[in-house]
């Protein structure tokens, strides 16, 4: 478990650094000559999301062994398989959380495979006097923008950042409001206060200005430092919920038999807490990703996000909302991106608590 | 009640201050200078010194924070603004009203529409009405807010010219405004208004359905409901009166948490719609790297969201007899 | 000895009521054909392990039954009157009223954000049409009336103010307002500590013989039972297997279950060396109940005939009725049953 939240982070590092992707990338370029579909940027998208996705499923792993681990433990009357069958069943009955599931899905693999779905490049202009502003057509399914690049194909694109961000950003939020939710929780008493009190006062900024202000001050858009501060800005809820969950464990039975049987604290957080906690961490972490997502398009529609011409749906939005009257498709269909991403997330979000919540399954 | 009441003013005053110190320094450890905007590479080293004494910035950190806590607490004087020329303080004044204007009709839409949806969907589980309401309710709260502003644009203020029924931006129609009477006056802030207070609103408001109805669900579940049918009670009593006072004292406090979503969310609704408030200089101020309007803005939205919950704190009290009691 | 079943003018009279739930994952029959009958002043207690439907019974008594469970079969009569075949208005005028209930929980069946003295008095004044002075004054009367003190201040305070005891006392207070015919209390005293639920228990018998109402006392307690009860049914697995008065179900008791029951609790003066009995086996799930007697996995002398029939309640001696096939000339199955 430290293992995978220490490699969270130095994940995290490793893509400011940039420099290892950097390596691979051109490795791989040497190895298959310039027939790879894939540019160096794609790379990067590719290793890092694989990564992410490895990490996720061995803290899953993890917290399944753990949870398995507990429950032989206490000889409860359901076995984990039985458990795990339930929740299956009840997820798949629910016909919206597993539509959700198919929209993250065919995003994902639209993220993964933009070089081949999309008709042109994204980023290459055309004729900006023959080819400017098209309307929609076989060849242009969405028209063209002012700089006469095919919005489809952008769109398509555009689907790498909002993934990437959403992931990324919720990963670090959930890391960060794990580690301060769990000391607070843990330690109780005026640790717990003080932590609480700065949480509180965190939940006081309306977000997007304080990224606004940072972004603006710092003088830096790259999408690593607009990750990082999505993320720096969307740890409390995951805190507050860590911390009430301690809390609560703390006076159950078998946490209370662990700590008389001499359990150190690290035995006690990582073996006990934290395992048991896993459950609603999951689902809150799923809920956030949309949430993260929107703060990363918000951004982009300001002109602060994501910069051109690396297209995000958030600022193709914003280039050309000046063409809302006329050429409506453009922002629109960007926009729709953004929904039915983000709706596909919370449609996730919310079949996983139901099948995961026994308390509301009826 | 009082004590609480004293006690949670008194936890409230550190908040603040914290929020004005970590704002401070975040802003006076970027790199750079306020003084920037006038830099031009010709400029003599001495006359930059010049500027940046004028404006107080040759001092140690610690005797300008204490100033401008002085300038903040004594006199609401947050500085000057290099970019737009003038004290910071004249341009919060003229754009703050703006802003509270637009949250809180949004505010209204968001409590009406919100509870509302919420009562009927809980109170008719399982119904049709229930599931489409929960389907639109979460397709609105998945919706960027600009995005919402941009299709009720298109829609209801030029992309549709059927439906062109609202201005697209502006709080008042700039050249005819002044040589309106009084009610034409009024109605013409009213439709300036709608359709940045309805984008506002709704997007909050599908969030609150959601609580709302969850709440109200939990409440139904619980031994006192049955205990009132028990009593002959109509179900109407059993819901309205027993029920939906239980389900909304959740609510206050969800919707002291939500102000700051709605403060992010105002930024966004004001620059779509062209609306001159907080939003507009935070963007602004933005793209003009000016300190003293960022300070100030950061300071000005939080002091709102604490003062908010104080103020859904206190409403809490006031109806939950447990605490008000305590 | 009272006879049972064949009163003349019973205060309250179930026959065969039968309460389903709907369920996903198949049909749960919670009372699967229960009949009493309750004369004026009268205690039955209705006696079996939780989840044998004695909860569920009673709610179906008030007809407040949610989906996804259903009366399915049945009539209830009270003084003649069939509730099932009542509209919702006329059920409305039932409750409270001619019905009153009171629950197991007495720190949640408050509802926290009224004063108490609101809560008894609505109860007043949505089946009686008085000003709300002379309500607030007969709740007053009503809350003395429980031997609650001060009943002038304690009028005015919420439900958090007070123990679990004090509200039980208020639930009673709020139950008996409209001075009714029945009164159904489930579980009374199972949440409240020993010497709390004596008084509740003395409360009750006392406030029973004022307001001249019948009981239908609901518990797992056989203590209870022995204490207040004049008939007493025991039911098990939605059914009920056995059903006298209170002195001869204790005397001799004939199904094998409440011979099980009975010699599963300690009594005093009962010889240390003596072993306390104990039922093999669970409840079955409501779900899927054994075929023939429900009892027969877990009865001592069950044989093949047990599998495949269904024994009938029949009047096994006079005002005497048990479920089982092996009780012949009124004796128990089971050797020394009659103590």
């Amino acid at each position: 478990m430290i293992l995978g939240l220490f490699g969270l982070l130095v994940g995290l590092a490793g893509w400011h650094a940039g420099t290892l992707w950097d390596t691979l990338a051109h490795t791989l370029e040497k190895l298959f000559g310039a027939n790879v579909p894939y540019t160096l940027r794609d790379l990067d998208f590719l290793v890092s999301t694989l990564f992410l996705l490895g990490m996720l499923a061995a803290l899953v792993l993890y917290s399944g062994l753990s949870c398995q681990r507990i429950r032989q433990a206490d000889r409860t009357a359901q076995g984990p398989e039985r458990q795990w069958s339930i929740v299956k069943r009840q997820f798949l009955k629910n016909r919206l959380a597993v539509a959700g599931a198919l929209i993250i899905l065919a995003l994902y693999l639209v993220a993964f495979l933009c070089p081949f779905l999309a008709p042109y490049d994204p980023v290459e202009q055309g004729d900006r006097v023959q080819e400017r502003l098209l309307s929609p057509s076989a060849e242009h399914l969405l028209g063209t923008d002012r700089f006469a690049r095919d919005v489809f194909s952008r769109i398509i694109y555009g689907s790498r950042i909002s993934l990437l961000v959403g992931f990324l950003a919720m990963g670090l939020a959930v890391t960060l409001g794990t580690a301060v939710g769990a000391v607070a929780g843990y330690y109780g008493g005026w640790v717990d206060s003080v932590i609480m009190r700065f949480v509180d006062m965190m939940l006081s900024f309306p977000t997007l200005i304080l990224i606004i202000t940072v972004i603006a001050l710092w003088r830096n858009q790259s999408i690593w430092i607009i990750i990082t501060l999505i993320g720096l800005m969307s740890w409390m809820g995951v805190a507050r919920l860590v911390r009430g969950q301690f809390m609560a464990l703390k006076e159950r039975e078998f946490f209370q038999a662990a700590r008389a049987l001499g359990a150190g604290t690290g035995r006690l957080i990582f073996q006990h807490l934290l395992p048991n906690s896993l459950t609603p961490i999951i689902v809150s972490a799923t809920l956030r990703v949309g949430n993260t997502i929107l703060l990363e398009a918000s951004l982009s529609y300001l002109g602060l996000g994501v910069q051109p011409p690396t297209p995000s749906w958030g600022n193709i939005v914003y280039d050309t909302k000046g063409n809302l009257f006329t050429e409506w498709w453009m922002p629109l269909a960007a926009g729709m991106a953004i929904v039915i991403t983000v709706v596909g997330y919370n449609l996730l979000g919310d079949g996983l608590r139901d099948a995961l919540d026994p308390r509301l399954r009826e | 009640m009082h004590t609480y009441i004293i006690r949670r003013i008194l936890i409230s005053i550190p908040l603040l201050f914290g929020l004005l110190t970590i704002n401070f320094f975040l802003i006076h450890a970027a790199p750079g200078d306020p003084t920037d905007i006038f830099y031009n590479p010709d400029m003599d080293p001495e006359a930059r010194e010049n500027i940046r004494r004028i404006y107080g910035l040759d001092q140690p950190l610690g005797v300008q924070y204490l100033k401008y806590i002085q300038g903040v607490v004594l006199k609401f004087e947050f500085g000057y603004s290099i970019a737009k020329k003038r004290p910071v303080k004249d341009e919060i004044l003229e754009a703050l009203p703006n802003t509270i204007q637009l949250s809180a009709l949004a505010l209204l839409l968001e409590l009406s529409l919100g509870i509302g949806i919420g009562i009927l969907a809980a109170v008719k589980q399982q119904s049709t009405f229930d599931n489409a309401t929960r389907v639109t309710a979460l397709t609105f709260y998945s919706m960027p807010s600009f995005y919402l502003g941009l299709v009720l644009l298109f829609l209801f203020a030029g992309g549709v010219s059927a439906t062109h029924w609202f201005p697209a931006s502006g709080m008042v129609d700039i050249v005819r405004h002044e040589s309106m009477s009084t009610l034409g006056r009024l109605g013409d802030r009213a439709i300036h208004i709608f359709l940045p207070s309805l984008t506002l609103g709704i997007g909050a408001a599908a969030g609150i359905s959601r609580y709302m109805r969850g709440e109200l669900l939990e409440v139904i579940r619980q031994d006192y409901m049955r205990t009132a049918r028990a009593k002959g009670l109509t179900e109407r009593v059993v819901v309205f009166k027993h029920g939906l006072r239980n389900a909304l004292m959740p609510i206050i406090t969800i919707m002291g948490l939500s102000l700051p979503f709605l403060f992010s969310g105002a930024v966004i609704v004001e620059q779509v719609f062209g609306w001159p408030g907080m939003g507009r200089v935070a963007v602004d101020a933005a793209f003009q790297r000016d300190y003293s309007m960022f300070l100030a803005v950061n300071l000005i939205f939080g002091a709102m969201v604490v003062v908010g919950n104080l103020v859904a704190d206190i409403l809490y009290a006031m109806v939950d007899p447990r605490v008000r009691l305590s | 000895m009272t006879d049972v079943m064949d009163q003349t003018s019973p205060q309250i009279e179930v026959r065969n009521l039968k309460t389903y739930f709907y369920t996903e994952d198949g049909v749960v029959r919670a009372v699967d054909g229960l009949s009493y009958r309750l004369a004026k002043g009268e205690t039955l207690a209705l006696v079996g392990e939780s989840g044998c439907g004695k909860s569920v019974s009673a709610l179906s008594v008030m007809r407040l039954i949610a989906s996804p469970g259903k009366i399915v079969e049945g009539e209830i009569l009270l003084d003649g009157l069939d509730l099932l075949q009542c509209s919702e208005t006329e059920m409305r005028e039932v409750r409270g009223n001619r019905i009153s209930m009171i629950f197991q929980e007495p720190m949640t069946s408050l509802n926290p954000v009224f004063t108490i003295g609101n809560q008894i008095m609505e109860a007043i004044r949505v089946h009686q049409d008085v000003s709300r002075k002379e309500a607030r004054d007969r709740t007053i009367a009503m809350i003395r009336r429980v031997k609650i003190s001060a009943a002038e201040t304690r009028v005015d305070e919420y439900p958090h103010q007070m123990s679990g005891g004090m509200r039980q006392r208020v639930m009673i207070a709020m139950a008996l307002a409209c001075n009714p015919e029945v009164l159904i209390a489930d579980e009374p005293t199972t949440a409240l500590d020993v010497t709390i639920q004596a008084q509740i228990m003395e409360l009750l018998a006392e406030l029973q013989s004022e307001f001249q109402m019948s009981i239908l006392l609901i518990t797992h307690n056989l203590g209870l039972v022995a204490e207040v009860s004049d008939q007493v049914a025991v039911m098990y697995a939605s059914k009920v297997v056995e059903h006298t008065s209170t002195a001869e179900l204790f005397a001799s008791p004939l199904h094998p279950y409440t011979h099980g029951l009975l010699t599963s609790v300690p009594t005093l003066g009962m010889p240390r060396e003596q072993k306390l009995n104990v039922i093999p086996g669970q409840v079955p799930n409501p779900l899927h109940f054994p075929t023939g007697c429900r009892f027969h996995p877990r009865c001592p002398v069950a044989e093949q005939r047990c599998k495949q029939e269904e024994p009938l309640l029949r009047e096994v001696k006079p005002g005497h009725w048990a479920a089982c096939h092996f009780i012949e000339n009124g004796k128990s199955p089971i050797k020394g049953a009659d103590r």
